[in-house]
Parts: C-alpha cells; sequence; structure tokens
C-alpha cells in the first residue's frame, strides 16, 4: 500500500529528477528550422531560468487557444490515407432501422477551426456530412463546450474572448488571464439547417468548466474550477481567485444560482472535493454533479461521488441541498472518472479504468442506482488511444465517446466513427468539442 | 504564407528561448529525444507557415507546450497503430549513456520508472512536475476535464511509487 508520505516524496523525486535530467542533458542540436539562431550562453541551466518569468506569463487563453486550433490543424495535416483503419471500427454508418428504444440522434455538434475562427458545425449523424456552419464571433473560443437539449435541436456553447485581456498573477506562480464567458445558442432544423447564433443570460466572469443545458434549455448548468479568477462582472477586470462551485443560470431572468463544494460526503471532514462534471435529469429540476477528492493512505489515491443536487433551492453550500446517489467502492475493480446521469435518474453512464493483469484498460459502464451493479458499453480497444471524453444524448441511451483525436457513438459495443469516410483526423481530444 | 519582419523576429525569439524546453518536454512524453526533436521542429515550421498567429498571443509558449504534446500524441498513436510496438510505449530514457552517467541512479530510476508509464499518465506528470502547470492549464492543454486530470495524476504518481518500490 502507498502512503500518502511515499506519495509526496514521490512527487520530489520526480520533480527533482527531471529538473536534473533537464540540466544535464546536451542542449538539443539547434540546427535552424526557420532561422538560424545563435545559441544563448550559459547552456540550459540559464536558458531555463530565463523561463521562469516567461512562465509566470503563461495564458490560459493561450493554452485553450492552442489546444483547439492545434488539434485541428494536426487533424488536417495528418493523412489518414497514410494510417491503417482502426481495427474493429467502421465509419458513419447509416441509422440502423427504428427498433426497440429510443431514435439516434439525427444531428450532432462538432468544431472546425476557420483561419481565426471557431465554427460550429451541425453534421448528419448517418453520413457525418455538414449541414450547417455557424461561426462563433471573430476571436471568441470554446471554454465550456457544447451541450444539447433533451429534444437534441437546440444547442449551446460557452465560449470566451481570447485576446484582450491582461494577465493576471495567478495561484503557485501559474498566472491565469481574466476573461469573461459568454453563452451562445443555436437551433437545428429537420433539414439539419442551423438558425441564428444568439447570446443567452449574463457574462460570466472566469474559465466554466463543461456546461449541462437542462432539457427544456430553460437553464445552463456548469461547474466553475477551483482557483478560477473571477471579476466584478466586467470582462478582464481580474478579481480573486474563487473557490469551487456549481452554478445555474436561469435564461429567463438572468439569475444565478451558486452552491460551494468545499466538503461533500462521503469525503471525511476537512476534506476538500473537486466538482466535475454536471448532468441534468429528465425533470429539469435536478442535477446530478459528479465530484473527486484525494483519500485516506489506505484507500485508493482518489476516490469520488456523485450527488443529486435540488437546483430550486437557493444556492449556498451544495451539501445542504443534496444528496449522494453513488460513491467508488474503496477498492474498485472498474475505477470511474467521469460520470453522467440518465434522464430518469435510473443509472449513471461512467468512464473508468479497469486495472487488469495485463495493465489498464479505459471502459465505459452504465452503473444502475441505487445497486451499484454496473454493465460495460464499451472497452477502448489496447492499441488505441484511451477514451478521454464522452457525452450523451437527451434520452441518455446514445452515447458519443472521444477517443484520442476519434469520436465515435457506441453501437453493440463497437465504436462508430464519426468523421466522413477518407477524411482526415476531425477532432480536438475532450469532451468540449461534440455534443447531441 | 512568408513572415512579416517582426512575426519572423517574434518567431526567431521564442525559437532561441523555448526549443530546448520544448524538445525536453517532448522527449520526457515520448522517451525519444530524436522523435520530440522532430515534433518541435515541425510545431516550429507550422508556426512559420502560420506565424500571423503567433501575433495573436500574449505569450505563445503554453500554445507551443500544446503543440508539442499533441505533436508527441501523434508519434504515439502512428507507432502504436503500426505495431511497431506490439500495443505498448518501448520505455527509453531521454538521456544518452554519458548524460545517464551525470544522474545519480535514483534519478535514473525515477526516469525509468515514468517512461514506463502510460502515455497519458506520463504527458499529465511531465507537464505538472516538469513544466510546472495547474491542473486547470494540463486541463485545457491536453483536452480533458480537471477532475480527469486529477485522477489520471493521482494514479500515475502512485504507480510511480509503486514502481519505485518494487525496485528497491
Amino acid at each position: 500500500m502507498i502512503t500518502q508520505d511515499e506519495l509526496a516524496r514521490t512527487a520530489e523525486r520526480l520533480r527533482d529528477a527531471l529538473t536534473a535530467a533537464a540540466d544535464v542533458m546536451a542542449e538539443p542540436d539547434a540546427a535552424a528550422v526557420i532561422t538560424p539562431v545563435p545559441q544563448r550562453p550559459g547552456g540550459p541551466g540559464r536558458a531555463r531560468a530565463w523561463l521562469i518569468p516567461l512562465a509566470a506569463a503563461a495564458c490560459v487563453v493561450a493554452v485553450i487557444a492552442a489546444s483547439v486550433l492545434l488539434a485541428t490543424n494536426l487533424a488536417r495535416t495528418s493523412s489518414s490515407a497514410s494510417q491503417p483503419a482502426y481495427p474493429g471500427f467502421s465509419i458513419c454508418e447509416p441509422l440502423p432501422a427504428a427498433g426497440p428504444g429510443t431514435a439516434l440522434p439525427r444531428f450532432y455538434v462538432t468544431t472546425d477551426v476557420a483561419a481565426r475562427q471557431i465554427q460550429l458545425q451541425v453534421r448528419r449523424t448517418s453520413d457525418c456530412a455538414v449541414t450547417a456552419v455557424v461561426p462563433l464571433p471573430d476571436g471568441w473560443l470554446l471554454t465550456g463546450g457544447i451541450s444539447a437539449t433533451a429534444g437534441d435541436r437546440t444547442f449551446f456553447a460557452a465560449a470566451f474572448s481570447a485576446s484582450r485581456c491582461p494577465v493576471q498573477a495567478g495561484v503557485g506562480g501559474i498566472s491565469y488571464a481574466a476573461h469573461e464567458t459568454r453563452f451562445f445558442r443555436f437551433a437545428v432544423n429537420d433539414q439539419g439547417r442551423a438558425g441564428r447564433l444568439t447570446v443567452v443570460g449574463p457574462p460570466v466572469s472566469g474559465i466554466v468548466g463543461p456546461v449541462a443545458a437542462s432539457p427544456d434549455g430553460s437553464r445552463i448548468a456548469f461547474n466553475a474550477a477551483d482557483g478560477n479568477y473571477v471579476g466584478p462582472g466586467t470582462a478582464c477586470a481580474g478579481g480573486e481567485a474563487e473557490g469551487a462551485a456549481i452554478r445555474v443560470i436561469d435564461l429567463a431572468t438572468g439569475k444565478i444560482r451558486t452552491w460551494q463544494t468545499p466538503e461533500m460526503p462521503p469525503a471525511p471532514a476537512g476534506t476538500s472535493v473537486t466538482p466535475h462534471e454536471v448532468s441534468w435529469m429528465a425533470d429539469g429540476r435536478t442535477l446530478a454533479v459528479s465530484y473527486v477528492w484525494p483519500t485516506n493512505p489506505s484507500g485508493p489515491q482518489l476516490s469520488m461521488a456523485v450527488a443529486a443536487l435540488d437546483t430550486t433551492s437557493r444556492g449556498g453550500s451544495l451539501q445542504a441541498h443534496s444528496h449522494v446517489l453513488w460513491s467508488q467502492p474503496h477498492k474498485c475493480v472498474f475505477c470511474v472518472d467521469e460520470a453522467l446521469i440518465s434522464p430518469d435518474g435510473k443509472s449513471l453512464t461512467a468512464t473508468a479504468i479497469q486495472h487488469t493483469a495485463h495493465g489498464d484498460r479505459e471502459t465505459l459502464l452504465r452503473i444502475a442506482l441505487p445497486s451499484g451493479r454496473y454493465r460495460v458499453l464499451y472497452e477502448s480497444p489496447a492499441e488505441t488511444n484511451p477514451t478521454s471524453a464522452f457525452t450523451q444524448d437527451g434520452s441518455g441511451q446514445h452515447v458519443i465517446v472521444v477517443s484520442g483525436s476519434q469520436a465515435g457513438w457506441i453501437r453493440a459495443g463497437k465504436l462508430v466513427l464519426l468523421r466522413a469516410p477518407g477524411s482526415a483526423l476531425q477532432f480536438s481530444p475532450g469532451i468540449t468539442t461534440i455534443a447531441w | 504564407m512568408k513572415p512579416s519582419g517582426s512575426a519572423a523576429e517574434s518567431l526567431a525569439e521564442v525559437f532561441r528561448c523555448c526549443r530546448s524546453e520544448l524538445v525536453w518536454l517532448g522527449a520526457f512524453i515520448l522517451g525519444d529525444r530524436p522523435a520530440a526533436e522532430d515534433v518541435v521542429q515541425d510545431v516550429f515550421l507550422r508556426m512559420h507557415q502560420r506565424s500571423d498567429r503567433l501575433a495573436d498571443l500574449d505569450d505563445p509558449l503554453p500554445y507551443l507546450r500544446g503543440a508539442v504534446v499533441n505533436g508527441c500524441r501523434s508519434v504515439l498513436r502512428r507507432r502504436l497503430l503500426i505495431g511497431r510496438h506490439a500495443g505498448k510505449d518501448q520505455p527509453c530514457p531521454p538521456l544518452s549513456a554519458e548524460e545517464a552517467m551525470l544522474l545519480s541512479e535514483d534519478r535514473r530510476q525515477v526516469l525509468a520508472a515514468l517512461a514506463r508509464l502510460p502515455a497519458r499518465r506520463r504527458e499529465v506528470l511531465v507537464l505538472r512536475y516538469y513544466a510546472g502547470l495547474s491542473e486547470a492549464e494540463i486541463a485545457v492543454t491536453l483536452g480533458i476535464s480537471t477532475g480527469t486530470v486529477k485522477s489520471t495524476a493521482a494514479r500515475g504518481l502512485a504507480a510511480l511509487a509503486r514502481a519505485l518500490k518494487e525496485s528497491r
């Protein structure tokens, strides 16, 4: 059993080894790719010292821009022809004939990045063809991702203005850019054509986590990450780092309710939890909130639970207005990372790591509530990238998995890739880039 | 697109200051310094072709880090897909024999154990303990949630601790 002391020592040893290795490594061959550049005298040690203020000026806005822009650029420059097909995967199959259960959503929304402008793309599930393009305003970048309502014809995106914010001093020597998040909405008709993109709700300062639109689209929920910089209401105003919280915006009134999450059962008293995904039940009132916390030395290193929050309460403490639906078993075989609730509240869909004798395997589970019994929906093949995120439709029956830079929907334990035949990779990793 | 004079100068300055840092970052993730140098070269080449984007960034280092991590992922993906490593990353500390001799045995063990971790865990640990990024910054760099960063880092560190314990 690994104790917390051993973990702390390991972290210190790792930091020390990486720093020392970088210091002893010969300067990489600096044959100039762009312009011959003379090496700075003083070697790597001085170069690293010079980088300290540069790192201190690191801007989260730019990081997000990099993630989105580069993932797409890499995708475009990758030659799909030179890569063998993913084993066991099929691509954009026609929709199955109507059968038991709910129909597969006809459209999904993902992102594409034009020169300097992010575009939301509406695509047909059956052939992945683009049916509409909805550009975000110039200079705006996604932060909390895309979310669909229960009818799968109304979509929301959370984005922020990227480049006009001064850098603020941040936590632990790392800086954050203060910025303002806005929420956007558009509708899709039966032909997949998109209506006008409109701004909804009030602006929110800081970065927001994954957003979840309520089933009827009247409210938006999101988690405000711990350490976020929030200002007094204006863009780039800076402000104080705020603790983690769950927020729900009523789009009709613009009112925001906030539930703080310093402690939650079954985490021991005095242990802070980190909120994670949020997802709505069909009643439009109950919000499932997953959260993680470090465990004591004798347990798994990180534990997780999901609580049901009554969003008609006035706000305040999450603990006071919620009850625990499920928590990670002490010795988990499938250790859950992320979980979303089904609309009827009877199950969770979750990504988990399965510890096997042959190594760890990423899986997608359906966990019955309250029994906790699980069923494996999908296992990520060992030879592919691990599952990085997933999202579900309004029925909770149809799940999209993002695996590396690929995304697909699950059918009978297999992944049906959501990309046009012959095209290059199209998805940035992460849940923020696709919804249905 | 040919960069303007100021864009070229900015890019040259970024190249001068950051290339080593980025190569090391890639080398720790890939366990393969020549491959990391290729990744970084490719990143700078694309920056050169699209230097207009550089002008949009207050600080290009986070952008470049994200690019290098994504480039390393592409390398790992290609390796896995062509089956060159039978579905597993080959542990290969990114140090030459001469360089390794300059490190203590303890540090060599730590680096070897790190190189044997799965790619995602290695990415998170290197970004956390080498690049010094916060959980929120790692989350946006890798395109995953902060909760996943937290759990991946915890599991990665625990696996590293176990490996080091077993090697004693």
